[in-house]
């Protein structure tokens, strides 16, 4: 059952009038402790916002509420990195390396969910196992590799891999698509379409929400991502991402200016948030469906 | 296509295959033409090849060398030598070791636990438990460099936390600068982020038939063993699968400590940036980020990746072996 | 059937394929650029006018008023000589220089802030020694780079780097904490350091109001300690095996360390050094806060004060020594930032032009000195130095100019050798080592190994 739906299904009883003050004590009851997780969840992202609006000799102390309120540390922030440099690599690499997962996962999931060969599952287990294995096991000889051809400190070696194929979105579709009734596309193959006719015709446009969700996670992981750009942009005047100019930012000069260092967080986790906001069910959904099955 | 058009186009190799029923067709149309099937899934097999195989092969043959990138010096194959040295001359590696053991011993399980203990208590709730859902889950999607940053400022020895702490006459500890107490600094980060586990637990809750806590009702079981004897089954594929993404994610554990570790030193003392303080932060990633790419022993940081790999390949194997155990599926009772 | 057949040959002949040729390659080109091609240099004559060239320059340096400096003097570079001009790159460190060459693209010149990597890069032929083009531009180097320099820019007989101005740490105290103590007299040696860190410490009941000093090796400056020059100790010997068991100098340093550690409590130490260790450079340091009586610190740190409290009564004297060697009181650990010339530039004729304006230009290294703070780095420039009379520059560059200054040994293997003595320095102060002298023989015994693998 990869559709899990996640509201919560209603009470099948009545209640009489007179429980309705125990009711709502005991719903004050029930919800005193996730409201005292989002407290703690809270915090971190709390302290961050109000240290982004402190002076800097307020921002090292333990007071949470900025006064003065400093709104120029936002515009402090593009001198002292190169912010909108960072911000525009950042946005090249997740939109090129999400657009390059989408149509490089679609059609490899679609064959190992829906269609016939020899050595399919035993293929697909080989696509879980390379989850398996560990970045460092990789990124060694990939970067003489990528230093030979003179990729290093340029956005290639994070964005071409990209259009290989990505397991994790193969593994998120193929749940997906093991849900689409298999009537359809053998009627469409009676029919005489090619599997590539299929694909584009009948499955992508039932599978719209999976591959948003696919999407959407890897164009956050590509927001996010850290490793990879510090090891092949790290150096870089010109292609660095903002996940490796924020280290730069908290490890300089500015070491302990950390109203800068959090003004640049906010703006750096802003889009995310924004994105997740908008596309929340999506998200949540593709979560979801990751554990469903196992 | 017409059915005479692939007829005349039929693939050869198919000998023996008589014309069936449906006129004008000698294969099985759900079986695809092979080259079909190849373009279908060459994005990734040319990947698996490029990126996956190629250096998982090339790191074992650097392992075997002393092979320095960027250095002019002639490389030379040195056997086992570098496995060798790892294991028994260097003490930041056993250092790295015990660190990322630690992490993985104490913070799979207890992240585990929390996501559980966190879906449970919104699995009670009758409305709104979307909208504390969606809040337990921000905190996963937040970068994890500005996330390590805001707990940074948060964790201050002269911070918020502390002085929330003094206030009710405790003194905090000195979390990210002191030794004994970084890595449990980053271990409330981890659990702070397990929001992509906490709703992976919650939609597998909300997931158990009704009908299996009916019959528990109906034999008059209360609310604790109702979730120990149905619930806990349920979920257990679903706990595997967040204890072995946590290990193998654990075991890689990078960008939480190569930013956490330094954060509260000088900006002199640079030659021991990775681990501080007093090496408390050093973790195998990053140890292993600092042979291979800041003093570029590439062999001897290659003897390290596969050493690494073994080891989660042969802990994942052995525990997805041990869990079948217990692992409740979903055909029994 | 065929995909089935097909699937896994495909995939293990392109890994095949790709592997060969991984294997094949082992860093920007096995044949190292040839070092006895003839080399020219530009002549005064010649610099005049010349080709315009364009060459890349990286620092280490990320304080504003350093990175101004360098920007203003390499801009007097192009004003000079409009053919030549300089890119500069601050804030590349030695880990982000040996990515770049092992990416292919380094500098033209590299400014690094330590000269533990000089054996290294010389030894790996990262960088080009610089004798041929010293001698062709006529460049007399004993005559115009004190000894102290000397030291840690050359190996096995090369000139690998020159000196970009230098570094000396010494003692920096608050007089009047002094005063009030009735110490009239910094301390010479490691027992008065002690016994006057213990008279200049104020506690406020459980806690510590002022630190007399606070010795832990991982706290600001205080590695500079541990290089041998006050204890009297070299790291290798005659045969370059490393002493650290070997000469009992070093046990006693250490034992002075940790027994000063212990005086005031880990937790305590850990405490102070929690929070004033981010604030080396700023106006929270805890010397200026007076949360520390004594501190060793760079010479930059006048430059510092001056900035950030110009009435702040304090002094400058050579850091005490080991009392065995209480003779040669005076010494200090004289360190100092070098500049290479990488292999792999592309215009080296000019990236050496660029450099020797930079490293003997007495008017350069004057203007440079004073904006950030170092000691000049030639004889000439020293002469000519305002600052050499200034009562707190005075005991550093006395401390500079003392024959028995000197830095720890060079060696290929870069910074593992201290790395590894920092490790075990900080288990000892952490109470993790039992066995004082075993665990110093075990120190040993591993940088010789690391010494043994880098030289390959």
């Amino acid at each position: 059952m990869a559709e899990a739906t996640l509201s919560r299904p209603r009470a099948l009883v009545n209640t009489p009038r007179a429980a309705k003050p125990r009711r709502f004590l005991m719903g004050v009851a029930e919800h005193s402790l996730p409201i005292v997780l989002c407290l703690g969840f809270a915090l971190p992202l709390v302290v961050c916002f109000t240290t982004a609006f402190m002076t800097q000799q307020q921002s090292g102390t333990g007071s949470l509420w900025p006064s003065p309120w400093k709104f120029s540390n936002f515009r402090e922030v593009f001198s002292a990195m190169p912010f909108g440099r960072d911000l525009w690599n950042t946005c090249l690499y997740a939109g090129l390396s999400s657009f390059g997962v989408i149509i490089s996962s679609v059609p490899v999931a679609y064959a190992v969910a829906r269609m016939k060969f020899r050595g399919r599952d035993a293929f697909f287990i080989v696509i879980l196992a390379t989850m398996m294995i560990p970045a460092q096991v990789t990124s060694l000889p990939l970067y003489v590799l990528f230093a030979k051809i003179g990729w290093i400190g340029s956005l290639k070696p994070l964005i071409v891999p990209s259009f290989f194929g990505d397991a994790f979105s193969i593994f998120l579709l193929r749940q997906f698509f093991l849900t689409l009734p298999q009537e359809t596309i053998e009627a469409a193959r009676v029919d005489g379409a090619g599997e590539f006719r299929i694909l584009r015709q009948v499955v992508i446009p039932m599978a719209r929400p999976a591959i948003a969700a696919v999407g959407l996670f890897a164009f956050m992981y590509a927001w996010n991502d850290f490793y990879n750009p510090l090891l092949y942009t790290g150096n870089s005047t010109t292609s660095q991402t903002l996940a490796v100019g924020l280290t730069q930012l908290a490890k300089s000069a500015h070491q302990s200016a950390y109203q800068l260092q959090m003004a640049a967080s906010l703006m750096f986790l802003l889009p995310v948030l924004l994105l997740f906001l908008f596309a929340q069910k999506v998200f949540i959904e593709g979560i979801a469906m990751t554990g469903s099955k196992g | 296509m017409t059915a005479a058009t692939t007829a005349a186009r039929g693939p050869a190799g198919v000998a023996g295959r008589s014309r069936d029923s449906r006129v004008g067709r000698r294969r099985d149309p759900s079986k695809a033409r092979w080259w079909v099937t190849l373009a279908m899934v060459s994005p990734f097999l040319i990947g698996l090849a490029a990126f996956v195989v190629y250096p998982v092969c090339a790191t074992l043959y650097y392992s075997l060398t002393n092979f320095q990138e960027g250095s002019y010096r002639p490389v030379k194959f040195v056997g086992l030598q570098n496995y060798v040295d790892l294991l028994t001359q260097s003490d930041t590696f056993w250092i790295a070791v015990r660190n990322t053991l630690w992490m993985v011993i104490i913070m799979v399980p207890l992240r585990t636990l929390f996501a559980l203990f966190a879906a449970w208590s919104i699995s009670r709730i009758k409305s709104g438990a979307h909208f504390y859902r969606t809040l337990f889950f921000v905190p996963a999607i937040v970068p994890v460099v500005g996330a390590a940053l805001a707990f940074i400022v948060m964790l201050n020895p002269e911070g918020p936390v502390n002085s929330m702490l003094a206030r009710i006459g405790i003194t905090g500890p000195g979390w990210f600068s002191d030794p004994n107490w970084a890595k449990p600094s980053l271990l409330i980060m981890a659990l702070w982020a397990a929001g992509d586990t906490i709703v992976i637990f919650s939609a597998a809750m909300l997931d158990v038939p009704k009908e299996l806590y009916e019959a528990a009702d109906l034999d008059g079981v209360n609310s604790r063993q109702r979730f120990w004897h149905v619930t806990m089954p349920f979920l257990s594929p679903v706990m595997v699968f967040a204890i072995v993404t946590g290990m193998i994610y654990t075991f890689q554990y990078f960008t939480e400590a190569f930013v956490a570790s330094g954060s509260a030193s000088s900006i002199q003392s640079s030659s021991d940036l990775l681990g501080y303080p007093g090496q408390s932060l050093l973790f195998y990633s990053t140890e292993l980020y600092q042979q291979g790419f800041v003093y570029f022993k590439t062999g001897y940081a290659s003897a390290m990746a596969w050493i690494l790999f073994v080891v989660i390949f042969v802990s994942t194997i052995g525990f997805l072996r041990l869990s079948k155990r217990w692992v409740y599926a979903a055909g029994d009772n | 059937m065929r995909t089935s057949a097909f699937r896994p040959a495909a995939v293990l002949a392109a890994g095949g394929a790709l592997l060969v040729a991984g294997c094949t390659s082992s860093g920007p080109g096995t044949a190292a650029p040839s070092s006895s091609a003839p080399v020219s240099a530009i002549t005064s004559s010649q610099a005049a006018s010349h080709a315009p060239t364009t060459i890349t320059v990286w620092s280490f340096n990320t304080l504003p008023h350093e990175v101004a400096a360098f920007r203003k003097t390499l801009g007097q570079l192009h004003t000079t000589y409009p053919w030549l001009t300089v890119k500069f790159v601050p804030g590349k460190d030695d880990a982000a220089f040996a990515k770049a060459v092992a990416a292919g693209s380094p500098p033209d010149v590299f400014v690094s802030s330590t000269p533990d990597n000089v054996a290294k890069f010389c030894y790996n032929r990262t960088v080009a020694p610089l004798d041929p083009y010293l001698k062709a531009a006529s460049v007399d180097v004993p005559k115009t780079f004190p000894a102290a320099t000397l030291v840690y820019t050359q190996y096995a007989g090369k000139q690998c780097a020159l000196p970009l101005l230098a570094d000396a740490y010494a003692l920096f105290y608050n007089k009047k904490m002094f005063a009030d103590a009735g110490i009239t007299e910094p301390p010479k040696t490691m027992s008065e350091l002690t016994a006057d860190a213990k008279k200049l410490t104020i506690r406020n009941g459980a806690t510590i109001k002022t630190f007399g000093f606070v010795p832990r090796s991982d706290y600001n400056n205080n590695s500079s300690i541990y290089v041998g020059s006050q204890s009297g100790t070299k790291y290798y010997d005659g045969s370059d095996k490393a002493t650290f068991a070997a000469d009992g100098k070093w046990a006693k340093l250490l034992a002075w360390d940790k027994d000063l550690n212990d005086y005031y409590g880990g937790a305590a130490v850990q405490k102070f050094v929690g929070t004033y260790n981010g604030h080396s450079d700023d106006a929270k340091n805890a010397l200026l806060s007076g949360a520390v009586a004594m501190e060793v610190d760079g010479e930059w740190h006048v430059g510092e004060i001056a900035d950030e409290n110009p009435n702040f009564d304090y002094g400058v004297a050579p850091v005490p020594v080991v009392d065995d060697v209480a003779g040669t009181y005076g010494v200090g650990n004289t360190v100092g930032t070098v500049a290479y010339i990488p292999s792999g530039s592309k215009n080296k004729e000019a990236a050496f032009f660029a450099l020797q304006q930079l490293t003997t230009n007495t008017e350069f290294l004057t203007t440079l000195a004073d904006t950030v703070f170092n000691i000049p780095s030639t004889f000439d420039s020293l002469k000519a130095w305002d600052k050499a009379d200034d009562p707190h520059w005075a005991p550093l560059v006395k401390l500079f100019q003392n024959p028995g200054s000197y830095y720890k040994e060079l060696t290929p293997a870069g910074d593992e050798d201290s790395a590894t003595f920092g490790t075990f320095i900080q288990q000892y102060e952490q109470g993790k080592v039992s066995d004082l002298q075993k665990g110093l023989a075990g120190a040993a015994k591993k940088v010789d190994k690391l010494n043994a693998a880098a030289k390959g």
